[in-house]
């Protein structure tokens, strides 16, 4: 079928699924991470039409669309403010154990993170280990059919919402540290875990840590072998070798701010968007997005052809955190004191009473605090620019 | 859009960076800038032989019919060779206004030389009062007998010092900015009442200041419609944008691997500067700025070769782009060489020097961020 009959075979179901509070929880996101319900609901309703896991193989459970179809659904959801679907089971736990997971494993888990029965977070960085990550040293020490964990986790999203976690435990002190490394499944209704969150910066408890005081864990939990956590982390690195897309998001933010700019009074008391500064550092962004727009493509086009973008992958997240960065600037300029009341209330999608701030700037604010964080999570800038120095240039 | 280049295209591409490599040294290129010639009549020929002058003139005027993509990838190899011949200036704006628009007798007279490579051109749009504005023309084109009569002056005639026919814009009606009234005029470089004033641009290529005081020429020397010559020169002007954009993507690249090559061999406080970590990311950054960069241009040549609708606007974003990422990624070139990138005899400040160049020509980002803007 061609790309135009598909799209608009994604828009009607869209249309029709995305119902009106859906859609207002897609809105109203300010982070990674839409409203949780909201969240679930869309999820549910996406397996229902067997377009949950368009990236997995088709026999457990994919759509078989080629990779522009995929391009194609993820643009028209974002283009709709469907709320994002959680990562952590879709595009994570699932490619891995699809990858290195028993039958068994494959047979319980999967069905269950289709239909949303299971959510999952995701247990790597500690205190501890951060960037450096192979310095974890949570534990998990073999006891008969079981393995007894100690420790903490952090930064788990979403960790309050969760009934299931995977974890890079340490199974061995021998060697390098990676060589020690072992990846497991762990339930969180398990004794002896305890779920503590963190208020961000934001004032929203997105992030939590997770402590592990004794906590048994079945032996068969264990994914792929012993002391081989590392490759298995690792592999979705080359699974996602086309990197996270952000031109979607970054045009979606432009018209935003746009508008913002055609509402509100800047300079001699005409709207910003006939400012020439405005104007200026608009268009300066903007150049750079669409850069990264073309950057994208270059990118899906080598996948295409069967090619490894490798070093172009590298920079799209430096350079894609950063221009969303600065237009979370731009926009909080745009709206001057009007983005500091802080309602958290008015954010959630069930609010029903009337927003203090206006409602083309009511979400910018908080974007622009929680959004600090991109640069700093999924492999830090500074850790990007390090591996495109040591892989990229060969330094 | 992604970018399959063709058999013919990875040819041409391969090939003329095989030629370069091995034939176009730096210090060759070092000799022509310490001489008083604009170029290498040598090195003229053997782009001519090699098909290179002719690749982009349609096939029934002698030429390959390339496009765009052509374009570009000449003028990435001319970049990354700092190769200072004006194939610019007399294929790129010359070359292509004349096949576009002149009369039969111009086309006869220059085309085929222009292409086998015995002639050179120059166009002479700018003027002192206003190096902005293509359409800030005050030299005036006065009908005279069965022809006109130019008087006026041009600045930073690129070539012009060694042009056999130089293109001058001239006002044949309206008023000093105006768009509308504008002519274009093919002038042999040896006609009455042309002066110039020739000298050598910091990047080394040969320039003049022209100054026209009565120069006749006949009615046949009108390239394009009389009046109507603005929207013509805006688009051989917009194919050298890219031309210059794709030469700074070549240069950047240069710059990159030889910055790259440097501080892996520079050692200093017992080791190899290239371990610090400043350094270490500076040259990502570098690299960063390069492929956007890249990015841009591809897709910028890809809508030029196909008409796109945006093409306009592509072409702001792209110079306004490489303006900035240039700057940066020459400065830190320099940065990184230390002292020795400040001196006459590496390779690095000529890039340096170039690139400047680029920066200013065609509309510097300033300009072009406004331009995207509208």
């Amino acid at each position: 079928m061609s790309e135009t009959k598909f799209r608009e075979q994604v828009r009607i179901f869209i249309q029709e699924a995305l119902t009106p509070d859906l859609k207002r929880a897609g809105e109203l996101t300010t982070s990674v991470f839409s409203d949780f319900e909201a969240t679930m609901r869309w999820h549910r309703k996406l397996h229902k039409q067997g377009w949950v896991a368009a990236d997995w193989p088709q026999e457990y459970g994919g759509t078989g669309w080629t990779l522009g179809q995929r391009y194609i659904f993820q643009e028209e959801c974002k283009l709709a403010n469907a709320p994002s679907l959680l990562p952590m089971g879709i595009q994570m736990l699932g490619p891995m154990l699809i990858r290195y997971g028993t039958e068994q494993q494959k047979n319980y888990y999967l069905p269950r993170i289709l239909s949303g029965e299971d959510v999952w977070c995701q247990g790597y960085s500690e205190p501890g280990a951060g960037s450096d990550l192979a310095a974890l040293s949570t534990s998990a020490v073999r006891d008969a059919d079981d393995y007894v964990i100690n420790g903490s986790k952090i930064w788990t999203s979403y960790a309050q919402h969760s009934n299931k976690i995977f974890c890079l435990v340490r199974t061995s002190k021998e060697g390098r540290p990676q060589a020690g490394i072992s990846f497991i499944l762990i339930d969180m209704n398990s004794p002896g875990l305890v779920v503590e969150p963190i208020v961000g910066l934001d004032g929203c408890v997105e992030q939590c840590e997770v402590f592990f005081d004794n906590v048994r864990v079945p032996a068969s939990n264990l994914v792929g072998e012993e002391n081989q956590g590392w490759e298995v982390a690792k592999y979705l690195l080359e699974f996602e070798r086309g990197g996270h897309n952000f031109t979607i998001d970054h045009k979606k933010q432009m018209a935003k701010i746009l508008n913002q700019a055609s509402i509100e009074n800047g300079v001699n008391d005409q709207a910003w968007i006939k400012d020439p500064v405005f104007k200026t550092k608009f268009a300066s962004v903007a150049v750079d997005a669409l850069a990264l727009e073309f950057t994208e493509l270059r990118i899906k086009g080598a996948l295409d052809a069967g090619g490894n973008p490798g070093a172009l992958s590298s920079l799209t997240k430096i350079v894609g955190t950063e221009i969303g960065q600065r237009l979370n600037a731009l926009s909080l300029e745009v709206m001057g004191v009007q983005a500091m009341p802080q309602q958290l209330d008015a954010l959630s999608p069930e609010y029903t009473g009337e927003p203090i701030a206006p409602t083309h700037g009511l979400t910018t604010m908080a974007e622009y605090i929680n959004n600090r964080a991109a640069t700093i999570y999924g492999g830090s800038a500074e850790i990007q620019r390090e591996i495109i120095a040591k892989r990229v240039l060969g330094l | 859009m992604y970018i399959e280049f063709s058999e013919e295209q990875n040819m041409l591409r391969d090939s003329a960076d095989k030629y370069l490599r091995e034939n176009y040294s730096f210090d060759g290129r070092q000799v022509t800038v310490k001489s008083t010639d604009s170029f290498n009549k040598e090195q003229w020929q053997s782009f001519a032989d090699l098909g290179w002058l002719a690749m982009t003139f349609k096939e029934e005027d002698g030429g390959f019919g390339g496009g765009a993509l052509e374009t570009m990838l000449l003028c990435e190899l001319f970049g990354k060779y700092l190769v200072l011949e004006p194939y610019l200036e007399t294929v790129v704006l010359v070359g292509s206004l004349i096949e576009a628009s002149a009369s039969e007798e111009i086309k006869k007279q220059y085309l085929a030389a222009l292409i086998s490579g015995d002639i050179q051109g120059a166009l002479a749009y700018l003027e002192p009062s206003n190096v902005t504005s293509a359409a800030h023309v005050e030299t005036l084109a006065v009908p005279s007998d069965s022809g006109y009569s130019l008087s006026g002056k041009k600045t930073v005639v690129l070539n012009g010092a060694a042009a056999d026919v130089i293109l001058v814009t001239a006002r044949t009606s309206a008023s000093t900015d105006e768009d509308d009234g504008i002519s274009l005029f093919a002038v042999p470089a040896d006609a009455a009442g042309i002066s110039m004033r020739k000298y050598k641009t910091y990047d080394g290529r040969g320039a003049c200041e022209l100054t026209l005081d009565q120069v006749f020429v006949g009615a046949e020397t009108l390239v394009g419609p009389v009046n109507k010559a603005l929207p013509l020169l805006n688009k051989a002007i917009q194919r050298a944008t890219l031309g210059v954009s794709a030469e700074a993507v070549g240069a950047m690249e240069a710059l990159l691997n030889a910055t790259v090559e440097y501080t892996t061999q520079r050692k200093q406080f017992g080791q190899a500067i290239s371990s610090f970590q400043v350094l270490r990311h500076r040259m990502a950054d570098m690299f960063i700025e390069v492929e956007l960069c890249r990015s841009l241009l591809m897709a910028t040549a890809w809508k030029m070769d196909n008409s796109a609708a945006d093409t306009d606007k592509c072409v702001s974003a792209l110079k306004a782009k490489i303006g900035k990422s240039a700057s940066f990624v020459a400065n830190n070139a320099i940065q990184l060489h230390g002292g020795i990138g400040m001196t006459d005899e590496l390779s690095v400040g000529h890039y340096f020097k170039r690139l400047a160049a680029i920066g200013v020509l065609f509309g510097s980002s300033d300009y072009h961020l406004a331009q995207y803007s509208e």
